[in-house]
């Protein structure tokens, strides 16, 4: 084998080398990105409510092994001592429990409000308005120990800007149903 | 002199272009492999820490060969190399071995000449800290509070490490009898190598957590602390002269020999990153007088070393036999570019540094242009970031746009250093050297 030759042999196993490598980056770049974002993503959609789904007015939604129905939205207007231009809201939940492992299937819940720009408001201890002994907040729900049939009535308080008052829904999310999310629709729409 | 400036970077960007595909893809396959071990490893760890600190050798040992393939693939475009390989090569003709044998055999004899001070250089600038960190992170992971597996660390402290020495000698014992009879020959060539790569890892590992203890009953002693102030005294004798007054952290200033030393650290990496691109290729680049003479020495030494009682010749041989020699001709190719002029190791120092700072620069313009977003989000995004320009948050990763052009940096450096006319007159007036030079590698 002449040196010529053996040059000549680099030069074809180097273009067929090439070729395979560019073959090759198509799965291994796709493949690098899975492997290594791999926990992020994971944490990303486990941590996260990111995908609606929207429940009619009136209606229940099956989430988290129970069944939760919007049975109320209204703004507490007239109350002194708050910020101005920021209304309490009240949204008020009926759930029918399934199953009863709420400590598993409940964790993390987080009911929330959005509004038509996707602003999201949590729940507020400043306002503390009056409620019946049999109602009680998404978290002290998960402790209370209901049983299969039970319904549960639960109340959240927000307090949000009088602006976005028009366009804003209440939404539940629940750690075992990330990342997806309920989006209760009102009566208006 | 700004031609000598610019002539490795040229070639530096002649290679990338011609050659990018295939390093991109020996990058990624780099990354994909040292995590998917790095989760072996983990695993293994939880049924057994011994063996999961054997399978963390192979984390090291994937980057190792990736960064051996990737100045392979670059050999074609290094004429200068390859003639003074060739040259070598002729000379050193009565050799039997690696140039009849195959590609596999070829890769795996390079790793294990490469190995050792790879491994010094992995251990010297904390990147075994790092994989154990690593390492130790991902089982912590797996196992919150260290639940059921305990300190997956423990058995760097214990004993038993004797024991996974001696097993890997064992098994090394085993693969070369079974190499010299012959079959399935680059096969156990790969186990020889993963044997050495796990002793010098867990020895490298365990002998800086030693020494660790070792200074720190020295530094517990009084008279340590004497010497100290005195040397304390002679490096900085005028700032030591007072009492050390109360200064507020924003009016103080490093002083001149901290600064000395961090300068010195600053340049010896690209340097240290030099040998092991000579020792990548000097493989077969043996052909310097004065090397030999050198060579000579060491074998009438090693003539006195056969004297040693046969058991413990054969211990130490598994450390460093061939060694002795392969050695040798990585002096040469370092000592050629560090001779070749100030110019070519100042333009190897700041260019190499220069990568650094751009991938920094190009990480943290990336972010800008990505904006914010919240933290989960991110946390994905800059997995994308890092896999394009590595990052200085990560231990030890590499982006598949930085590591292929710091390898054809160096690649090009050597060549460079190779090329220059003085160099290759000077070949040309060489007489033929002694062919023993080679019998250990």
């Amino acid at each position: 084998m002449t040196a010529q030759s053996v040059v000549q042999d680099n030069g074809l196993g180097e273009r067929k080398w090439r070729r395979r490598s560019l073959w090759g980056l198509l799965v291994l770049i796709p493949l690098t990105l899975a492997v290594e974002a791999y926990d992020s993503v994971k944490a990303l959609l486990g941590d996260n409510d990111l995908f609606e789904r929207s429940v009619a007015w009136g209606q229940s939604a099956h989430f988290g092994g129970s069944d939760w129905r919007l049975t109320d939205l209204r703004g507490a207007f007239g109350m002194k001592s708050l910020p101005p231009d920021s209304v309490p809201v009240l949204a008020d939940f009926s759930v029918t429990v399934g199953d009863p492992d709420l400590q598993k299937l409940w964790l993390g819940c987080k009911v929330m409000l959005i509004d038509a720009e996707g602003r999201r408001w949590s729940p507020t201890s400043i306002v503390s308005l009056r409620t019946p002994d049999n109602v009680q907040t998404c978290i002290s729900a998960i402790f209370s120990g209901a049983k299969t049939g039970e319904t549960l009535n639960l109340r959240e308080t927000f307090l949000v800007p009088k602006a976005a008052t028009k366009t804003i829904r209440p939404a539940v999310g629940l750690g075992s149903e990330r990342p997806h999310f309920l989006l209760f629709q009102l009566e208006k729409d | 002199m700004l031609a000598d400036f610019a002539k490795p970077m040229i070639l530096t960007f002649r290679l990338w272009w011609r050659f990018w595909p295939q390093l991109v893809a020996l990058v990624l396959l780099g990354i994909v492999g040292s995590d998917l071990f790095m989760q072996v490893a983990a695993r293994a760890a939880l049924l057994n820490h011994m063996a999961g600190l054997a399978l963390l050798t192979l984390v090291a040992l994937t980057q190792l060969i990736v960064t051996v393939a990737m100045f392979q693939t670059l050999l074609p475009a290094l004429p200068a190399i390859r003639a003074a390989q060739e040259a070598a090569r002729g000379q050193a003709s009565g050799e039997a071995g690696a140039e009849a044998s195959g590609g596999t055999t070829r890769l795996a004899r390079m790793v294990s000449v490469a190995l050792l001070p790879f491994f010094a250089y992995y251990a010297a600038w904390g990147f075994l800290g790092d994989t154990v960190r690593q390492y130790s992170r991902v089982t912590l992971d797996m196992a919150p509070f260290g639940e059921g597996a305990g300190n997956v660390l423990d058995v760097l402290d214990s004993r038993w490490l004797v024991f996974s020495v001696v097993i890997s000698w064992l098994v090394r014992r085993l693969a070369q009898a079974m190499q010299k009879r012959g079959g399935a020959r680059s096969f156990w060539q790969i186990v020889v190598v993963i044997c050495e790569t796990n002793w010098i890892f867990v020895g490298l590992y365990v002998i800086s957590r030693w020494k660790d203890d070792i200074v720190g009953w020295i530094m517990s002693r009084n008279i340590f602390s004497v010497l100290q102030a005195a040397a304390d005294g002679v490096a900085n004798p005028v700032a030591k002269a007072f009492a050390d007054p109360m200064v507020p952290v924003e009016v103080t200033s490093i002083d001149t020999t901290t600064k000395l030393i961090a300068l010195f650290f600053f340049m010896l990496l690209p340097v240290i990153w030099l040998v092991m691109t000579a020792l990548i290729y000097g493989y077969d680049v043996r052909d310097d007088k004065e090397l030999l003479r050198v060579h000579e020495r060491v074998e009438r030494l090693g003539a006195r070393y056969r004297t040693i009682p046969k058991f413990m010749r054969d211990f130490v041989e598994h450390f460093i036999s061939g060694y002795r020699s392969r050695y040798l001709p990585i002096a040469n190719g370092v000592r050629i570019t560090l001779s070749s002029g100030v110019v070519l190791t100042l333009t190897l120092i700041a260019g190499y540094r220069l990568i650094d700072w751009l991938a920094a620069w190009a990480w943290l313009g990336m972010t800008r242009i990505v904006g914010p977003h919240d933290l989960d989000t991110w946390q994905v995004l800059s997995e994308g970031v890092s896999l394009l320009f590595g990052s200085a948050f990560q231990d030890s990763s590499t982006g598949i746009l930085v590591e292929p052009l710091r390898i054809c940096f160096l690649a090009a450096i050597l060549e460079t250093a190779f090329a220059l006319p003085k160099r290759q007159t000077g070949e040309a007036a060489e007489p033929n050297g002694p062919a023993g030079a080679a019998q250990n590698a």
